[in-house]
């Protein structure tokens, strides 16, 4: 099945399809002559063959006219088709921890460093631009590459600073969590906007009276005169060296900015859990003896916290998918992934009981959380309690949407007389009279079969591994 | 320096530093283009903001470059290796 990707229509240069056949993905995209032509040079030159083999660029390759995938496409009107190394999972920036945007901008500052020395330029500086094999950055928008003509100025410095820059400076300098303004802004925070974070004494943070504040003003003062009046495009030249000085400017700020975890109570989940040694070494070896037996493709853990059971299923599958909503505690994940032996995990800050919704042009640009690539199996432990009483989703929805991801999930049960849950609805007024172990089995029994079970803490959790009833 | 150096040019001289080619924003416009501000490309502004920022930061560029071979003359000197990920761990 050929299926159009719903984020591709934005660069008329090209566009993007992804083929289905047989259980493989491919990522196929059609290009115009003109871009086709560009692309050969590119894959041509020493320095693009080197960021690919170093894995900061996605792998590509030029389709032969004869391969059937190559025909669907040129079948299109495109005039030739190159094919990309698949992204498994793919990500939005505002699903990303703090130190994952942080990489990918710096991998972006490099990559347009690169090619400016090599005579090459990257037309636009978006994260939508960046994928994730596991813990680390790619950049994927090949076609974004386009030759350099000597003094060229770089015209994606306010996408630069929108989507990446000021996103940062925003959670470092002023703890603001970006996630949620990147989601609802896609293009990002421009500078006027964003200067008024910045306001008093706060404009003096490192890198704001640049970056921030005189965007700022100066567009302001263009917007007020109308625009215009800064020469013809072609007359606009900027000498390479300081394009080059500007990018390092950028990257050594960037390379400053930090963001490190308050404390925050999950991101000292692995310190705090209220399991005893024993019981919690039953839970870990409940999870890996069946995700080893299963070893899936692709498993999301709901609720991953630092990601304690994320490595332990890293280890026996291909791709883990690690969501939380702290974004301390996914940040120290990511940074313990990208270090670690098990950087086959891709940490997400995400809602869970808000996930991302498709976004963009008609919904589709940058597709919802459960509608890109249905998981192999899921890790939901120690989740449904904090669903149904700190998000007030009742038990029969949570369980049937767990349903609809049509996969295997192991689930862990907190019942009332646990000291968490007893904890959780102390100051709560509601009883939450569904929650409870028999209304549980129940919504559980009407969509999934129980293939496993065990107690844990004297029977106050149990632990349930569930195969989804056709 | 890359802050101050900035404020300066466009407190001091912000017409000249939002136009180019000699000319001021305000010679080139109509009066009255208040109700256009919706067809102002927001960028419009870019080309001024990264050649005062490239001319900036190619002060310290090159300061830091002459600094970098004067240190490599210096034995014992180190330099630090390239930017690629963030390093603040926990």
């Amino acid at each position: 099945m050929l299926s159009v990707d719903g984020g591709s229509f934005k660069d008329p240069s090209g566009r993007v399809y992804r083929l289905e056949e047989s259980g493989v993905s491919r990522v196929v995209r059609g290009l115009t002559a003109e871009a086709a032509a560009t692309m050969e040079r590119l894959l041509s030159e020493p320095f693009f063959q080197r960021l690919v083999a170093e894995g900061d660029v996605v792998e590509t390759a030029v389709l032969p006219e004869d391969d059937p995938a190559a025909a669907r496409v040129t079948g299109m009107g495109w005039t030739a088709a190159v094919e990309h190394e698949a992204v498994e999972f793919v990500t939005w920036p505002y699903e990303w921890p703090f130190s994952m945007l942080k990489d990918a901008a710096l991998l972006q500052l490099r990559l347009l460093d690169t090619s400016v020395r090599n005579g090459w330029m990257l037309k636009d500086a978006t994260p939508f631009n960046i994928q994730w094999m596991g813990a680390r950055p790619v950049f994927t928008d090949v076609p974004s590459f386009d030759p350099w003509t000597d003094g060229e100025y770089w015209r994606g410095y306010r996408q630069f600073c929108s989507t990446f820059l000021t996103p940062l400076m925003l959670t470092a300098h002023l703890g603001i969590p970006f996630q949620p303004l990147l989601r609802s802004r896609l293009d990002g925070i421009p500078p006027e906007e964003a200067a008024k974070y910045f306001s008093g004494l706060r404009r003096f943070k490192r890198g704001v009276l640049s970056h921030v504040w005189f965007p700022a003003k100066a567009e302001r003062r263009m917007r007020d005169r109308g625009g215009g009046g800064t020469g013809s495009d072609s007359t606009r030249r900027q000498p390479r060296t300081m394009l080059l000085a500007l990018l390092d400017s950028l990257a050594r700020l960037v390379d400053r900015l930090s963001h490190g975890p308050a404390g925050s109570g999950w991101s000292l989940y692995s310190e705090t859990h209220s399991y005893d040694d024993e019981d919690f070494e039953r839970k870990q070896g409940f999870v890996e003896r069946h995700v080893s037996a299963r070893r899936p493709g692709l498993l999301w853990d709901l609720g991953a916290n630092t990601g304690t059971f994320s490595r332990v299923a890293a280890r026996h599958s291909g791709l883990v998918i690690a969501v939380d909503a702290d974004q301390d505690a996914v940040d120290l994940l990511y940074r313990d992934a990208r270090r670690g032996e098990e950087r086959n995990i891709v940490p997400l800050v995400m809602d869970l009981a808000n996930l991302s919704p498709g976004q963009g042009w008609a919904g589709q640009e940058r597709a919802a959380f459960d509608r890109r690539r249905s998981p192999d199996m899921v890790l939901c432990l120690a989740l449904v309690h904090h669903m149904r009483v700190s998000a007030n989703v009742p038990l029969s929805l949570y369980v049937e949407w767990l349903r609809s991801l049509d996969a295997a999930v192991i689930l862990e049960f907190v019942g009332r007389d646990d000291e968490m849950f007893r904890k959780l609805v102390e100051n709560k007024t509601e009883d939450y009279p569904d929650y409870t172990a028999g209304q549980f089995q129940s919504e559980v029994g009407r969509h999934f079969t129980v293939v496993d079970r065990l107690e844990l803490k004297g029977g106050k959790r149990e632990l349930l591994l569930l195969e989804p009833k056709t | 320096m890359l802050a101050a150096a900035t404020i300066a040019l466009a407190l001091l001289q912000p017409d000249v530093a939002l136009a180019y080619d000699g000319a001021t924003v305000a010679d080139q416009t109509p009066a009255s283009v208040d109700v256009l501000v919706a067809y102002v490309d927001p960028g419009a502004a870019g080309f001024v903001i990264v050649t005062v920022l490239g001319f900036v930061s190619a002060i310290g560029y090159t300061a830091r470059a002459y600094l970098g071979r004067l240190l490599r003359l210096v034995p014992g000197s180190g330099r630090r290796g390239r930017r690629g990920e963030s390093d603040d761990g926990p």
